[in-house]
């Protein structure tokens, strides 16, 4: 209002104005007007201008607001392997154990009273686990004590073992595609060590409580440094300026950018307190790059550069990581240890010099190591392959977008023991096979997936021979001709029919063409080219012979075959042409996975599963992918299949697995060559497990290996590596056991020079006595077989 | 109503399980080569049940079938569960599983009756005599 009041006055005197007077004044009173309309607009420009600022500050203000009140940051899924499950009798030595606290970043000490800390001493292993939420519920820091035996853990005590059984806590392995590449762990301000923050604040802005967003006095400090020593030394960033500039901004370097950094930090001041604008800074800052993921936050950078939570830093630990601050790419510990080493240890020295810490604390920390996690940037991109198939399974169930912002906390089945062994498996083995063959070297690619059999639950995947390669996922994406691993199907649905198949019936193995309207003549071949006129059923499964079990999918009917090879699991849609038989169908090794994890599980389909539970970001439960199994094969006809299954390894194409595996392990499972050699496939299990493996090239040139030169020998390397606890085979109370003549399938007595024991479904096994056996010996054949089921089946 | 009256007889036997600590009377005696950390997940389970605490006591004994995934009353147990839980086709599954795991005589039957009380439920009366009948020939 003031500035308008000379505007009036000059209108009253234009008014009053008389003749010389005025002519006198007019020259000055036209200059002194000119100065004047100048005043009036430059005080009309500062007043338009004022306005103008004054909306910024307020459109500022309210950006500052809004953006620090709601979800401050998108945080990508986080996803965990399986925890490790302690308890007395279970497969672990020590040095596993050990080996599984160094990843989980534990600390090896002489005594252990801290959380995340153990102590291998002479009695055992003591642990002291840190609190650690799981999907049913919270685990508190506790403490015991492992001792082992014979490769097996012989006594667990202590407080947290008072129910006889205790878990580590699953590792972080990968998190879902993070916005932006941004992934953090965020952080209370509780949880972040003293040692951090005064670090930080020695070196960053060493009157960040006592400022107002901006100090005046660290800036002089900055540009005096700078022009004395000749070069940028120190920059005169407040933190809350530093917040503001990475949170807010962009990234150029303009003085608007800056004038506004400076009236958004002065803001910010004004609205919140000096705690939650450190908090916000410590979950921001940028810490380094692995690969096309930006590690942000002080809580992911502690779990990326040393493998643990933030808390547990020591004091070297903390200078290190707040020394990165500065120039986390240039002073990359990883790459630059020494560089990374003179920063810390001058933080270090700053701190002293301010009075955070003593000289001699200084001095110690000085002369420690860097304590970098042995495996912290692997670990960051490990299993690529199991990470897809997890991604692949949220999406059925979450949005793209909350996958990648909500924060939640997936729980996986993934076994990083077993990955570990299938990955080098998967190395060796094509290394080895490469030589041997002569084929040009890393052309030949792998994938495998193993799965526990009575759950479904996928334990390990690798999705090519350099598993760290995060490409293209064989396992789930390689499709490819299948070849005789369809057999299985083709007899368990002859053997569902008793009373017309059974083990022991008689096969026309001859050449045979098969005429389809529409489409060339069909002529399947054995795989040597031999063929042996009448062979029994088992005998054509074990040695996998083609024309013997083209004809007989044909007589069950290439339809019902088809509508099992459903019912077992596959989902994606084929033509049921004769050719499907003998394989002509491309499914991926997670298919074929999936298809043999209902035969590995007694006829009962289960789901194959990555995910035990999901949590949210406040860690509650939001999702269980509970065990669901479906019954879909009668237990009888399983059985006899399941047999057939072990024949091949005992007497077929994959007796050379005989040689690795004791019997008593029962192993069953089929080999799978294609046309030309192009594919070499394995499914088996034994124990506890299913495995699944595939070898060939990407271009689908032939790489001459059948399923027993190539992927058996893949699959033997990975499953000789598994753990096994004896599984008692249980014949279900529908089948009986006959002893029976391979030559001419019928009942044989000790009278026959071969003899095999033959699991039937009741009322099918054969009646007529094998031209070898003598009638009245059929009793006591009975009882040499009551006495061979109760040394197979019924033993301890 | 039989059926209505063996619906209520069998919930009131397994909300009898719920509050008799170990073994339940529904069920067999645990397999002699459980461990004792199977036990004690039983007994988690067990206690999870009792409190109606279904998805808890679910996470316990698939806990335990990680351990001993060939445990036939494991499965039972779990089928148990189901049942609790209105998932009768889960249940009745998994009870059949657990069948193809044992010999044992009472294990069978009380599988049996399990399934013969999920279909009665799910509206199968005739599945559920059928199951009944196999119940009464499995044993006790």
């Amino acid at each position: 209002m003031t500035k308008v009041r000379p505007r009036t006055t000059s209108r009253k005197q234009k008014r009053k104005g008389t003749g010389p007077r005025r002519r006198r004044r007019s020259a000055s009173s036209r200059k002194r007007g000119r100065r004047q309309t100048a005043r009036r607009l430059i005080s009309r420009v500062a007043a338009v201008l004022a306005l103008a600022m004054l909306a910024y500050t307020v459109y500022l203000d309210v950006t500052v607001r809004q953006r620090f009140e709601g979800q401050r940051w998108p945080i990508p899924a986080h996803v965990y392997t399986r925890p490790l499950e302690l308890y007395e009798g279970r497969h672990l030595t020590r040095e596993r154990l050990v080996r599984e606290l160094t990843e989980l970043g534990y600390r090896r000490v002489d005594r252990a009273e801290h959380a995340g800390t153990y102590a291998v001493g002479g009695r055992g292993v003591d642990v002291v686990v840190r609190p650690f939420v799981f999907w049913d519920g919270l685990r508190p820091a506790t403490s015991f004590t492992l001792s082992f035996r014979d490769g097996r853990v012989a006594a667990l005590s202590g407080a947290g073992a008072a129910n006889g059984i205790v878990r580590l806590e699953p590792r972080l392995f990968g998190s879902i595609s993070p916005i932006h590449h941004e992934d953090r762990d965020l952080v209370r301000l509780d949880q972040v060590p003293p040692h951090l923050i005064n670090a930080l604040l020695a070196v960053e802005d060493r009157n960040f409580y006592d400022h107002m967003g901006l100090d005046p006095r660290g800036l002089a400090r900055a540009l005096w440094v700078n022009v004395t020593s000749g070069r940028v030394v120190q920059g005169g960033s407040t933190l809350t300026q530093q917040l503001v500039k990475n949170f807010y901004l962009s990234k150029e370097r303009t003085f608007r950018r800056k004038l506004t950094e400076m009236v958004m930090a002065a803001l910010l001041e004004l609205h919140y307190e000096k705690d939650e604008i450190l908090e916000a800074y410590l979950n921001e800052v940028y810490l380094g790059q692995t690969g096309n993921r930006a590690i942000h936050g002080f809580g992911l950078g502690s779990l990326f550069y040393f493998g643990r939570p933030l808390h547990e830093l020591q004091l070297p630990e903390a200078a290190l990581l707040a020394g990165m601050v500065k120039g986390p790419s240039h002073y990359n510990p990883l790459r630059f240890p020494q560089r990374a080493r003179e920063r810390r240890d001058l933080v270090l020295r700053r701190m002293a010099e301010l009075g955070f810490i003593d000289a001699q604390a200084a001095r110690r920390a000085t002369e420690s190591g860097l304590g970098l996690s042995q495996q912290s940037a692997p670990a960051a991109r490990a299993y690529p392959a199991y990470a897809d198939f997890v991604r692949r399974q949220l999406r059925r169930d979450y949005r793209e977008n909350d996958l990648r912002s909500e924060g939640l906390r997936i729980f996986t089945n993934l076994d990083p023991d077993i990955q570990r062994s299938v990955e080098r498996a998967v190395r060796a083995r094509a290394t080895s096979i490469e030589r041997a063959r002569e084929l040009p070297r890393g052309t030949l690619e792998v994938a495998a997936v193993v799965t526990r059999r009575d759950s479904g639950e996928v334990v390990a995947l690798v999705g090519g021979r350099e598993p760290r390669f995060a490409g293209f996922n064989r396992a789930l994406e390689a499709r490819r001709p299948v070849g005789s691993l369809i057999k299985p199907a083709v007899y368990l649905a002859a053997l569902q029919r008793p009373a017309r198949f059974t083990l022991a019936s008689l096969l026309e193995d001859s050449p045979l063409r098969v005429t389809q309207a529409g489409s060339p003549d069909w002529e399947p071949n054995n795989y040597d080219r031999q063929y042996r006129g009448r062979v029994l059923l088992l005998r054509s499964l074990a040695d996998s012979y083609n024309a013997s079990t083209a004809r007989l999918g044909m007589a069950v009917g290439v339809d019902k075959v088809a509508a099992l090879l459903r019912k077992l699991g596959i989902r994606r849609k084929f033509a049921a042409y004769p050719s499907l038989l003998l394989g002509a169908v491309d499914l991926t090794p997670l298919e074929v996975a999936q298809m043999y994890a209902t035969l590995a599980s007694g006829g009962f389909r289960v789901p194959l599963r990555s995910i035990r539970s999901v949590l949210s970001r406040d860690e509650q439960p939001l999702a269980r992918y509970p065990l669901a199994i479906e019954q879909v094969i009668e237990p009888g006809p399983m059985a006899l299949l399941d047999f057939g299954l072990q024949e091949v390894v005992r007497s077929g194409t994959a007796r050379a697995l005989r040689q690795r595996f004791p019997d008593d392990l029962r192993v069953a499972g089929k080999t799978g060559t294609t046309d030309d050699f192009r594919d070499s496939w394995f499914a088996g299990y034994a124990g506890d497990h299913l495995a699944v493996v595939w070898l060939g090239r990407d271009d689908n040139k032939p790489v001459g290996l059948s399923g027993a030169s190539g992927a058996m020998s893949v699959w033997a390397d990975i499953v000789a590596q598994l753990e096994f606890e004896p599984r008692d085979p249980l014949l279900p109370e529908d089948v009986e056991l006959v002893a029976v003549d391979p030559a001419s399938g019928r009942v044989a007595d000790e009278f026959c020079e071969s003899r095999l024991d033959m699991p039937f479904i009741k009322g099918s096994a054969p009646t007529e006595r094998a031209p070898c056996a003598a009638p009245r010996v059929v009793t006591k054949a009975r009882g040499k077989l009551r006495n061979w089921f109760k040394r197979w089946f019924l033993r301890p | 109503m039989k059926t209505a009256l063996a619906s209520l007889l069998v919930v009131l036997a397994l909300s009898g399980c719920a509050t008799v600590s170990y073994p339940p009377p529904e069920t067999a005696p645990p397999s002699p080569q459980a461990s004792p950390v199977v036990l004690q997940l039983m007994r988690d389970a067990d206690q999870a049940y009792a409190s109606s605490n279904h998805a808890a006591a679910a996470l316990a004994l698939e806990r335990a079938l990680r351990i001993e995934p060939r445990n036939a009353l494991l499965w039972h147990r779990l089928a148990q569960v189901r049942v609790r839980q209105q998932r009768l086709h889960q249940a009745i599954q998994l009870a059949s599983k657990s069948n193809t795991l044992t010999r044992d005589a009472r294990l069978r039957a009380a599988n049996w009756r399990l399934i013969a009380e999920a279909y009665a439920r799910s509206g199968h009366p005739d599945k559920a005599e059928t199951a009944r009948k196999k119940a009464a020939q499995a044993g006790p």
